[in-house]
């Protein structure tokens, strides 16, 4: 039992670094909309 | 009174060194491994030469000095056996390389291993496109070791625990255990090493086969390549056009996605994979990171928009984005060329990278730079001291930060992170000091060094083949300071002083 936890922790942080670094690459994305927005005006 | 080193304290360095050459040169193994699984035979002989230097030097120095029984080891051992180790194994792993006729002096294949060793990521190899996929596996794999540490390698097999082991494992540029026992720290790096190195060798091979319509065994190899240069945050690639080559959004996020993992600091990998979840947004290092990361990108993409170098944010991410997150991290890995930073970038992109390759990320970790804890703490205690001004006489101010668990910020902590910052701040201009003594502008002589000190590998083109001796020497002398934090390699250096003209 304790090695299913141990287990299943693993992979619950796996997941959880992975949509960590995933929700930067958003804001990255929400950040270079914005600022082609600014710089694209004629 | 300087004090001269007795016998005994060389015999402890000799017999540790040796452990730790021990430890590296059987790592010479897995090419050969690799070579003879591709058929390659010249490597064999390569590996099989440098593998057998490499043991003899390492079982030399171990029973030139075979110590009595319950020799302890000082931090001055440990800091000195560390130093020396790095530039051992730098000379014994640059063998293999220049037998491949790939580098075209030994300095040169120096040079590729400190910056593999140190997790930088410059490189001076010729025609690496038609490099033995045995050298080229050894490269990485160099990486692999420098990020985990030399250290770690030889704790995790050759070194039993006890004081000593920790006196090492400090001497690396790591001062926080994970756990009680600094082998079992060891060997927890590891753990958490070889599950990424499964998952990310086969998330790049998926992209590899499914987005770049490359072979299954290709995909496979340049996987594991470019997962332990992202890991290790060091930024080496099976081939000379580096990410460009794969010309994927898909590889290009998976490689983000890698090198994010790899810059965490272990502790936290350790918090989070034991169901402490929330330590991840909690800790300082990460809060830092989140803050810096936004100022260098912004600073990075206003840069790139106004000069109209990228348009839409779709280019801006796979071109600017990258660009910052490994510098940030680090890694170096590219998805422009050199030369683009200084033709199309301007001064102010270039100036968001060159920072975000000064801070680096998180302390034991495989990244390089300043560190965000220090950052973190040097912003504290600027925010304590305007908070002291604003706030009665005699009040007494005090700031809670949380680095694992709830901490004080004190005076001792904030003067180590200050200093260690300065001497980075310093290697960092003494490098650019010295490209600007060759001729290059300021912008890109800083560019360079900092990507050389911080441990990071972008290149604006300074590093190549042609480049002056003294430059070369220069950066491997940076990556090498750089990667152990200074203390050793002071260390070293009084060490050395003491020997000469002690009494």
């Amino acid at each position: 039992m304790t090695r299913l936890k141990n287990i299943t922790n693993v992979v619950l942080g796996i997941c959880y670094e992975s949509l960590f670094a995933l929700s930067l690459i958003g804001c990255a994305f929400f950040i270079s909309f914005i600022v082609t927005l600014i710089y694209l005006k004629p | 009174m300087i004090l001269r080193p007795q016998v005994l304290d060389l015999r402890i360095i000799s017999h540790f060194l040796g452990k730790v050459v021990l430890g590296f040169g059987i790592m010479m193994a897995v090419p050969i491994a690799a070579a003879i699984l591709f058929g390659e035979t010249v490597p064999i002989i390569d590996f099989a030469i440098s593998l057998f230097l490499s043991l003899s030097v390492g079982y030399l120095l171990v029973l030139c000095a075979r110590l009595p029984k319950a020799t302890q080891m000082s931090w001055m051992h440990g800091m000195v056996v560390v130093s020396l180790a790095w530039v051992v194994c730098m000379f014994l792993g640059a063998i293999p390389l220049l037998l491949s006729g790939h580098w075209q002096s030994y300095l040169d294949a120096c040079f590729e291993t400190m910056s593999g060793l140190a997790t930088t990521g410059l490189v001076l190899v010729q025609d690496l496109d038609h490099l033995s996929h045995a050298a080229n596996l050894w490269r990485h794999l160099i990486m692999f070791l420098g990020g985990q540490g030399i250290i770690v390698v030889a704790l995790s097999f050759l070194v039993k625990g006890g004081p000593g082991a920790f006196r090492l494992y400090v001497g690396e540029a790591r001062e926080e255990k994970i756990l009680p026992n600094v082998v079992e720290t060891a060997k927890f790096i590891w753990f958490v090493s070889f599950v990424y190195l499964v998952l990310g060798t086969l998330a790049l091979a998926a992209c590899g086969v499914w987005a770049c319509g490359m072979p299954v065994r290709e995909a496979i190899f340049h996987g594991a390549c470019n997962f332990m240069a992202a890991f290790d945050t060091g930024g080496f690639t099976p081939q000379s056009q580096n990410i460009i080559y794969y010309q994927s959004i898909f590889y290009e996020l998976a490689t983000i996605v890698i090198m994010i993992w790899g810059s965490i600091n272990f502790n936290l990998h350790y918090a989070v994979w034991t169901g402490r979840r929330k330590e991840l947004l909690r800790d300082i290092e990460i809060r830092t990171f989140l803050v810096t990361l936004a100022i260098v990108t912004v600073l990075t993409l206003v840069g790139l928009g106004k000069g109209h170098v990228y348009l839409g944010p779709v280019n801006l991410i796979r071109r600017g984005f990258y660009q910052v997150v490994s510098g940030h991290t680090g890694t170096g890995f590219q998805t422009i060329y050199a030369q683009q930073f200084t033709g199309e970038w301007g001064s102010l992109a270039m100036i968001g990278v060159i920072m975000a390759m000064a801070f680096g990320v998180s302390a034991c970790s495989t990244t390089g730079g300043i560190k965000m804890l220090r950052v973190g703490l040097i912003a504290k205690a600027f925010k304590e001291d305007v908070k002291r001004f604003l706030t009665s006489e005699s009040a007494v101010v005090t700031t809670k930060f949380r680095h694992l668990r709830d901490l004080f910020l004190d005076d001792k902590l904030v003067r180590s992170a200050a200093l260690i910052t300065i001497a980075y701040i310093l290697l960092y201009l003494g490098g650019a000091v010295v490209g600007c003594f060759f001729g290059y502008p300021f912008l890109q002589s800083l560019f360079e060094s900092t990507s050389a000190a911080g441990n990071v590998g972008l290149s604006c083109g300074i590093t190549q083949v042609s480049m002056p001796v003294l430059l070369k020497i220069t950066y491997i002398i940076q990556m090498w300071a750089g990667r152990l934090e200074f203390i050793s390699v002071f260390v070293l250096g009084a060490f050395m002083i003491s020997f000469f003209r002690g009494k």
